[in-house]
């Protein structure tokens, strides 16, 4: 029986894998949003584990992608290098500003930017 | 001046990345949106940034034992096959399609969010009137 429930768990996270593979895949982004909650509901454990987890299962994916862009000639390093040390600056900072604001704000600033964001990359 | 608003514009979208949120969500529709660039150079870019992140991060993550292997082992093998195959798919599909299909993703995504937040929320004010009834 307890054989049967592993199994059952390996295959829902290989499910996982292929779901979060198409994602992060085709738009080089997202992974991370579906990999969090869907590791967490597989192994019933929403903690900093689910999250470190996730992050190494994107960067993965992420090494993959990069070396199609690079084989197919699709990377400005230029912008890579400007963004990358945009990017380290700022996840510092959130890293910081995470212990001091309240999760619901941020989960309603974040959404809320991201349906803005939608509607504005359609319309323009 | 360029250089200037692109480090701003990833410093904003590194900020919810480092509160471990898709930090890349939010890259490539500002990359878009207030720099015109390509749907395709968005995503490697951020794809490449993500990358140098995560590979600092896995370091201090593997230090703290937070990394659980087994997930990771069911989880990369297919991901990263497929992840490879989607995005051979993204690089021969048109920008514009691209970029409509990612605006549809980054809209749901969000819509879920404020969903989730708002039932949360919802759930927080019942438990506070029962802990205090006046």
């Amino acid at each position: 029986m307890e054989n049967k429930n592993k199994f059952f768990d390996i295959l829902k996270l290989v499910g996982v894998g292929v779901v979060s593979g198409i994602i992060n895949g085709f738009f080089g982004a997202g992974g991370g949003l579906l990999l969090v909650p869907l590791i967490s509901f597989v192994q019933k454990d929403n903690s900093k584990k689910a999250h470190a987890t996730t992050l190494v299962c994107v960067m993965f994916m992420c090494i993959a992608s990069s070396v199609i862009y690079f084989l197919k000639k699709q990377i400005d390093y230029k912008l890579v290098l400007v963004c990358g040390i945009g990017s380290l600056i700022g996840s510092l900072v959130g890293t910081k500003l995470l212990k001091n604001l309240k999760n619901n704000i941020i989960d309603l600033v974040f959404s809320g930017v991201l349906i803005l964001a939608g509607v504005c990359m359609i319309i323009f | 001046m360029q250089i200037l608003l692109l480090l701003a514009v990833s410093c904003f979208s590194g900020i919810f990345a480092g509160m471990g949120m898709g930090g890349g969500t939010f890259l490539i529709p500002l990359l878009s949106l207030f720099f015109g660039i390509e749907q395709i150079i968005c995503q490697s870019t951020n794809v490449l940034c993500f990358v140098l992140l995560a590979i600092i991060c896995s370091v201090i993550y593997a230090k703290n034992k937070l990394i659980d292997y087994k997930v990771v082992l069911c989880v990369i093998f297919p991901a990263t096959a497929i992840a490879t195959l989607a995005s051979i798919f993204a690089v021969k599909t048109s920008s514009d399609v691209l970029q409509i299909c990612f605006s549809i993703f980054i809209i749901l995504v969000g819509a879920f969010y404020f969903i989730k937040t708002i039932a949360a929320m919802k759930k927080d004010k019942k438990l506070l009137v029962k802990k205090n009834p006046n």
